[in-house]
């Protein structure tokens, strides 16, 4: 199927969608009384579940850390029975710091980043468009990492970053221990190869035609052209990131470079309750505004790697 | 000295298949040479090696004086135009007509001149900054010859440009084609499966049947004069009649006769032939009819005049004229001059 | 002028030049920049990924304690079957991953469905259910720690109170504490499958609906028909890495309970934990590179029986 007639299809099915003739129940079916309030109706309360289990939540801490924690521990449903106390935030951002440690998460997460796009995109270029004679043995062996657990890898990671075979010096506290082996992502390599497997080849070879080199053909026709995966592969590389724990908590032992999954648990103890929600909603923020402005790259995303998966 | 050179090419795959079987052929200087055949007969094949796109197996391919076996495609000063455009999706049609003018290094003024000229001369102008997606299919066509006009190669290789438009545009941008290449005069070999394509545009027309060259030589002489019965039902439509000698009298049974649609008339012919057929099915398309006959078992396919009415299920008299009769050898297909 | 023929070749080859292979016409084929684009996978996936499952298996056999290694055999497999905590972590990760099983496999896929059917505002539905998805499990398990408060004015036990129910003990009650943890995983992990069933339930065909219903078919006789069908594989592979990832939960266990109460949600990778980076006195990362093995050897298997198992079900 050519990139036209897909583009085709899709648009006759959302106007399918749009116009209700798509799924179980055709437009006809709502005119009928006993579907509209049936199906409507658990639709409805749907609904209602989805912004009390999904929503409740995030929102009763949003109202917890502007509360003073007297009133949160003694009656933790009420809203703001003694109004409004914003020093729970103001504490959260100067004692226990968290505007550092949300710090760390970013720059742990931009170099996870930088490090998974690069490994991805130029391994994949290499397996789906330069097509190097040992490309099966590589990708046969990606595939077959793809299965092993993270578990396996615990141990040994952690003795060689703190023993590291060659080098003669620990990388324990150190960020690039956890950027370089966030870069052995084989599931991004191989949603990238399979993006890029589906690139008209004629393409390619009208570039070649043109001149194109294989470096040329990387940065100016198939890079640009790979706009929707790259923004699907970073938004789980950050996500990944910022929701990482028990590495980060195995090799940075430096409170100071601990990123903010690391740090809160540590101090959970020590501090006020009211203080330590205002740090965890600070530190739910950037997830929750990354999703609510990147939603559909999100949900486009995880449904690819669904219906991938299969 | 010939533009392009095939002097024994094949093309063998690691599986054993042959696409291309020791292909000699040469096409001259500004000439408008198609490949056609049936697919899998290896005509794209054979432009993809001229392209170097595919590696050749055998034998060598020459353009100009030059050897061009293991030259890359940018340096063989070619310029190709795909079956389905592959134009560069995040390029404006100015950048995809420009890139491989950047590539080469040529220097922004003439770039500018090129595409400005190109872009005049397909009726491009309007749509310079748009990008693929905006475009409808015949103008993504001509975006596609324009990239490879901007080039001015030595040759032009099309691979079958006109199979994703719809019947009408495709006639029409056939037209466009042809008078843009006598204007160019740049050497082009074009690729199809249609062999109305090829009768129409071809200076000269390349008849090729798995992988084996079947015929070559002007739509006129493929038509009047074609080498093996498969050229002979491949080049005219309706196809030409092919029949045992005997059936019409005109030989022994190692030969076989043919005769096209067109040389059939109701009666006898002056000196011709003559036989009885039954009128099973007949089209009427305006201009002429198309009748379907059945001699014995072999269906024949003869066109009359429009106002020639037949009735469905009687036996008529049919006459061919004797010189327009063709021969055949029954066992290799090969053309044979006619018995005495 | 008489028509140029050819005689109808022969399938064999005559006059074929090898091309030469010399270093220099590796690197005109493009060799070299083949090398260098995959240099980058090749360290990282070599030295963070090989490298260590090599690694693994040789650590499962030795004895280290940072000076000297030593080779004993399958002394460190035969520890870890011996230690008393294995048959509760055995047991205690096979109840998580049931319950999660039957709470986070169902319940997406019914709200899916009804989601597929909305017209307007579906983006509305995924994005609330994948919200959850979307906080740091950090977060989640210390929101939901607070939450499991046990007392009267713990959060649940309040809104408990409203329906009159006595306030329960949550994740100190060792009846209560592995059912408690599978609540909050669900809650945080649901909306990944929500959606990924979501997307496979609209690509279904509409045409296979409109033609069930010119046959005649109601609802649930299209549900059973077109749609579980279509999402065959889909639904398959979840579950299976459903199972395969709640095997390795550590998170909820190592932050609500750090395995307790009286070690009622100590899991394995909680014990492999335990085991390399618990002991404060000589890690023993032998028994832990051992049960790690274990674990893997025995979700490979289990993957294998369930594909072979299931393979007559799915599309491929």
């Amino acid at each position: 199927m050519s990139a036209l007639q897909f583009r085709q299809l899709r648009s006759r099915r959302r106007q399918a969608a749009a116009d209700g003739q798509q799924g179980l129940v055709q437009s006809a079916d709502w005119k009928r009384p006993s579907v509209r309030w049936g199906l409507g109706g658990t639709q409805t309360a749907l609904l209602v579940l989805l912004v009390i289990i999904g929503l409740g939540p995030i929102l009763w801490l949003a109202k917890a850390a502007v509360t003073p924690t007297q009133d949160t521990l003694s009656n933790p449903m009420a809203i703001f029975p003694h109004g409004v106390d914003w020093n729970n935030i103001s504490n959260a951002w100067n004692e226990v710091d968290i505007g550092l440690y949300i710090w760390n998460t970013v720059v742990i997460a931009f170099g996870s980043w930088l490090c998974q796009i690069v490994v991805a995109t130029t391994g994949a270029f290499a397996l789906s468009v330069l097509r190097p004679k040992w490309g099966r043995v590589i990708t046969g062996a990606l595939l077959t990492t793809l299965f092993v657990p993270a578990v396996v890898l615990l141990v040994p990671l952690y003795l060689e970053v703190v023993h590291p075979p060659v080098i003669n010096h620990s990388f324990v506290n150190s960020y690039w221990a956890i950027w370089l082996p966030a870069g052995a992502s084989a599931f991004n390599v191989i949603i990238m190869k399979r993006f890029f497997d589906n690139l008209p080849r004629e393409i390619f070879e009208a570039a070649r035609i043109d001149g194109a080199g294989p470096f040329r053909l990387f940065v100016s026709i198939v890079l640009p052209m790979s706009k929707p995966i790259l923004g699907v592969v970073s938004i789980f590389a950050v996500l990944a990131s910022w929701k990482d724990f028990l590495w980060p908590l195995l090799v940075l032992s430096n409170p100071s470079k601990q990123p903010v999954s690391v740090r809160l648990p540590t101090i959970a103890g020590q501090t006020d309750l009211g203080v330590f929600l205002a740090a965890m909603l600070i530190a739910c923020l950037v997830p929750i505004v990354g999703f609510l402005i990147f939603q559909r790259s999100f949900l486009r995303g995880t449904g690819l790697s669904g219906a991938l998966k299969g | 000295m010939a533009a392009i050179r095939f002097e024994g090419v094949s093309k063998v795959y690691g599986d054993g298949t042959c696409a291309v079987d020791e292909l000699e052929l040469e096409i001259e200087e500004g000439e408008f040479m198609v490949f056609v055949g049936p697919s899998g007969c290896g005509k794209t094949t054979a432009l993809r090696m001229v392209a170097g796109l595919e590696e050749i197996s055998g034998g060598r391919v020459m353009i100009g004086d030059r050897e061009v076996n293991d030259v890359s495609p940018k340096d063989r000063d070619i310029a190709m135009v795909f079956q389905n455009y592959a134009l560069y999706p995040h390029m404006t049609v100015a950048q995809n007509l420009a890139f491989g003018l950047k590539l080469r290094h040529i220097g922004k003024a003439e770039i500018d001149r090129r595409v400005r000229d190109a872009a005049a001369a397909l009726d491009l102008e309007e749509q310079l900054e748009r990008k693929p997606k905006a475009l409808s299919g015949g103008q993504r066509q001509r975006v596609a010859l324009g990239r490879a006009i901007v080039r001015e190669p030595a040759a032009f290789l099309m691979d079958e440009p006109l199979s994703n438009l719809d019947a009408a545009l495709r006639v029409q941008t056939r037209a466009e084609i042809l008078t843009l290449q006598k204007r160019l005069g740049t050497t082009t070999v074009y690729v199809t499966h249609d062999q109305v394509e090829a009768m129409t545009m071809g200076d000269r027309i390349a008849v090729m049947r798995k992988g084996v060259l079947q015929q070559i030589g002007t739509p006129e002489e493929l038509y009047t004069r074609p080498g093996n019965t498969f050229v002979a039902t491949f080049i005219g439509s309706p196809a030409m009649n092919l029949v045992p000698a005997p059936v019409l009298g005109l030989g022994p049974d190692t030969l076989l006769a043919g005769f096209r649609p067109e040389h059939i008339s109701v009666g006898s012919a002056p000196d011709g032939c003559r036989f009885d057929a039954i009128v099973e099915v007949v089209e009427y398309l305006g201009d002429e009819r198309l009748a379907h006959l059945r001699l014995g078992e072999r269906a024949l396919v003869a066109k009359l005049p429009a106002d020639e009415r037949l009735e469905l299920g009687s036996t008529v008299s049919f006459g061919v004229p004797r010189r327009a009769v063709l021969f055949f050898d029954a066992e290799s297909g090969f053309a044979t001059s006619s018995p005495a | 002028m008489e028509p140029a023929l050819t005689t109808p070749g022969v399938a064999g080859l005559r006059r074929v030049r090898p091309s030469r292979r010399t270093p220099f016409s590796w690197v005109g084929n493009g060799g070299l920049s083949r090398l260098l684009f995959l240099l980058p996978l090749l360290l990282v996936f070599g030295a963070f990924s090989w490298y260590p499952i090599v690694r693994l298996v040789l650590i499962s056999f030795q004895h280290t304690n940072e000076v000297i290694t030593t080779w004993v055999g399958f002394q460190n497999f035969s520890e870890v079957l011996h230690d008393p905590l294995f048959p509760i972590a055995l047991r205690n990760t096979a109840e998580f991953a049931g319950l999660a099983l039957l709470f986070g496999y169902p319940i997406p896929l019914v709200a899916a469905v009804l989601m597929s059917e909305v017209r307007k505002r579906r983006g509305l539905y995924a994005a609330l259910a994948y919200l959850p998805v979307v906080i740091p499990p950090v977060v989640a398990v210390l929101l939901w720690k607070t939450f499991y408060a046990g007392g009267p004015s713990g959060v649940f036990n309040t809104i408990l109170g409203w329906f009159g129910i006595p306030p329960q003990q949550w994740i100190q009650s060792i009846g209560q504490a592995m059912p408690s943890l599978v609540l909050e995983s669900t809650w945080a992990n649901a909306g990944a499958t929500v959606i990924i069933y979501l997307a496979a339930l609209t690509s279904v065909n509409p045409e296979l609906y409109e033609a069930a219903s010119v046959d005649g078919a109601g609802l649930w006789k299209k549900i059973w028909h077109v749609t579980l069908p279509q999402m065959r594989t889909v639904l398959l592979v979840t579950m299976i890495l459903q199972i395969i990832g709640t095997a390795q939960v550590f998170l909820e266990p190592y932050l609500f309970t750090s395995g307790g109460p009286d070690n009622a949600t100590m899991t394995i990778l909680l014990l492999i934990y335990n085991y390399a980076f618990g002991n404060s006195l000589g890690a023993s990362y032998g028994e832990a590179a051992a049960l790690s093995l274990m674990l893997v050897a025995f979700l490979a298997v289990f993957s294998l029986i369930y594909l072979r198992a299931t393979r007559s079900w799915s599309d491929e």
